[in-house]
């Protein structure tokens, strides 16, 4: 295998007494579709904060294709940031700018380009995660819920970011919203050769479009092939994935 | 390596040689090579050999280029792209070909024009809504004299605490700071005519009728009418007002009323802190610029001040109260969509209230000269 994009070594998290994560391992390899799942308050959206630079973890490292970044600077770490798109799990659309203006601000801000092909480009954007252009001039507060993340995605893509970071892609979207989300995440992961790495609770999600499943327990990462995980003897895991819910997803996909 | 196309005239056709990354991280670089292909009425070759790296950004500012040079006539070959560069190029084209319709169809969102009249209009309608709401107001509060129980207690005197208790430092410092300056400039005045011991009576009695309540108004506008339409907006915009709703509570019961009731209650008693702070400084100032003794000071003051003078600037402050209360709720409740709005709200807020209160000092004014006070 190739040398990881993310490779998180001996991170420690904790919240006064309560350790969320005790050195905790984690690689995600180029190319690759990551899944994250855990039960909530294992500290999900801790890891993925602290992947992202956020959240400075207690001791450990984080390294980015080769970057250390829990010990960048301000400039430097604003730079390592427009090589990661990321999709906030409630769109964090800016609420004042049209969809169109969301997905143009990050190009205004970082390329030397002129309006027109700002404009030209985020047409593009738009048109890639599926949105109709009619969209463009909306204001998030007049979108659905399906399309508010789209547009969140549109503008995670904006500057053509490797990497991808995703939170809850397919949360509050209807099944059918939810598997066109599916296929749009595989689509630009085989056109573009985009790394993802996604926090989900979607079982269909996990088993559609996931190479490789971390799952957070006992303030650890149990990472692997979704077939690996399945057969973990750890309890928790096996509730998971062996819930109904689960099955009936498994089913469904191997009925396909 | 930096983008760049290199030109080379060839038997009959011009050649260009692509070379670089193509990439978002160069576009702007990549937008300036492009102007090396020109239209020469040859037929042009791009030849991407050299090619390393291309994205979608990178691949766009190409192809716009060339499109622009076919439409106006030009013969362009593509040559030796590599499948490695450009997996995506079925995926790019059809995605390019859907932007070139999108484009043609956008049309940019109406310019927002301005008409004469239209200050006017939507003054009159924020005056209606408003009116709307002071009705709104009005029938929760009746509702809630027929229904003492269900006032909320412990919200009105959280609020109580935010709005006055919090406020009564600054209120009191300002008051006193005033008051040594108007004393200090009505002395310098007064004693030209030799009449420098009656600016204790120009600086109490403005303080008592006037600049005590209307500091306090000033300032409670700025803390509190600011922070009603921030909190109030904020909620709505997260659909807690709604969340309100749905659990059969009524925003205007739960909200409004405990943030209105509480200026109402606290405004005469910070008020009347404002005014003791005012007296205070003037006695500060003239005791230590005067032969005058503290003892000395209170008997002038006795006789300088009527208690009506007192009851005047009080009994103005629950009107200032209200007025600074309703107008901050229903600025926070006017709140929609987006951030933008929160910040918007909470400046006219503000705005408004001081204007309300100023407007009302002023009917104020009258009214008492007429009443002969």
């Amino acid at each position: 295998m190739s040398e990881p994009i993310i490779s998180a070594r001996g991170l420690v998290n904790r919240f006064g007494e309560q350790f969320v994560h005790d050195r905790l391992d984690l690689d995600v390899y180029p190319g690759e579709i990551f899944g994250i799942v855990g039960a909530s308050g294992t500290g999900k959206s801790v890891l993925l904060r602290t992947l992202l630079g956020l959240h400075q973890p207690e001791a450990g490292q984080v390294s980015m294709a080769g970057h250390d970044i829990c010990g960048l600077g301000e400039a430097a770490g604003r730079n390592l940031h427009r090589h990661w798109g990321v999709m906030y799990q409630n769109g964090a659309l800016f609420s004042g700018l049209t969809v169109i203006e969301n997905i143009e601000m990050p190009m205004a801000e970082y390329l030397y380009l002129p309006e027109e092909v700002v404009h030209e480009l985020a047409m593009i954007k738009l048109g890639m995660v599926g949105l109709p252009d009619s969209a463009a001039n909306k204001f998030p507060a007049e979108l659905s819920g399906g399309m508010v993340k789209r547009a969140g995605l549109a503008r995670a893509l904006a500057l053509d970011p490797p990497l991808l970071f995703l939170d809850e892609p397919t949360s509050g979207l209807d099944p059918i919203a939810a598997d066109g989300f599916d296929r749009l995440i595989l689509g630009l992961r085989s056109q573009l050769g985009l790394t993802v790495v996604m926090v989900t609770h979607d079982l269909d999600t996990l088993f559609n479009t996931c190479d490789r499943i971390g799952v957070l327990v006992d303030q650890h990462m149990v990472a692997g092939k979704p077939v690996d995980i399945m057969h973990n003897p750890n309890p928790w895991i096996q509730e998971y994935f062996g819930g109904h819910r689960a099955q009936r997803a498994l089913t469904a996909l191997t009925k396909i | 390596m930096e983008p760049s196309i290199h030109h080379e005239a060839a038997a009959g056709r011009s050649v260009y040689l692509i070379a670089g990354e193509w990439t978002v991280d160069h576009a702007g670089a990549c937008l300036k090579a492009t102007e090396a292909i020109q239209a020469t009425g040859r037929p042009a070759v791009i030849h991407c050999g050299g090619l390393e790296r291309i994205d979608i950004t990178g691949a766009w500012i190409l192809d716009r280029k060339i499109d622009a040079l076919r439409l106006s006539g030009a013969d362009i070959i593509l040559e030796n792209f590599r499948p490695e560069h450009f997996r995506f190029i079925e995926h790019v084209d059809a995605l390019f070909h859907h932007t070139d319709q999108a484009l043609e169809r956008y049309e940019e969102p109406p310019q927002k024009r301005y008409r004469p009249g239209d200050l006017l209009r939507r003054s009159l309608q924020t005056l209606g809504e408003g009116l709307i709401f002071l009705g709104k107001c009005w029938a929760v509060t009746g509702h809630t004299i027929l229904h003492p129980a269900r006032l909320r207690w412990r919200a009105v005197i959280k609020q109580c605490e935010a709005a006055a208790v919090r406020a009564a430092p600054i209120v009191g410092m300002i008051s006193f700071l005033i008051a040594i300056v108007t004393a200090y400039q009505g002395a310098a005045q007064l004693k030209r005519f030799g009449a420098e011991i009656f600016s204790i009576n120009l600086v109490t009695i403005s303080v008592l009728r006037e600049m005590g309540v209307l500091l306090t108004a000033i300032m409670l506008a700025g803390r509190s009418g600011s922070a009603f339409a921030a909190e109030i907006g904020t909620m709505k915009l997260n659909e807690e007002i709604d969340a309100l709703k749905t659990t059969g509570l009524e925003p205007m019961e739960v909200l409004v009323l405990p943030r209105i009731l509480a200026l109402v209650l606290m405004t005469p008693l910070l008020t009347f802190f404002a005014d003791m702070m005012g007296l205070l400084g003037s006695g500060v100032l003239t005791v230590a610029t005067t032969d005058t003794n503290w003892l000395l000071y209170e008997s002038r003051l006795t006789t300088a001040i009527r208690m009506n003078d007192f009851w005047i600037g009080i009994s103005k402050a629950p009107v200032f109260g209200l007025l600074i209360g309703i107008t901050g709720c229903f600025h926070g409740m006017a709140v929609a969509n987006s951030a933008e709005s929160v910040g918007r709200e909470t400046t006219n807020a503000v705005v408004h209230s001081i204007f309300l209160v100023m407007c009302a000092d002023a009917i104020f004014s009258i009214v008492f000269t007429l009443l002969d006070l």
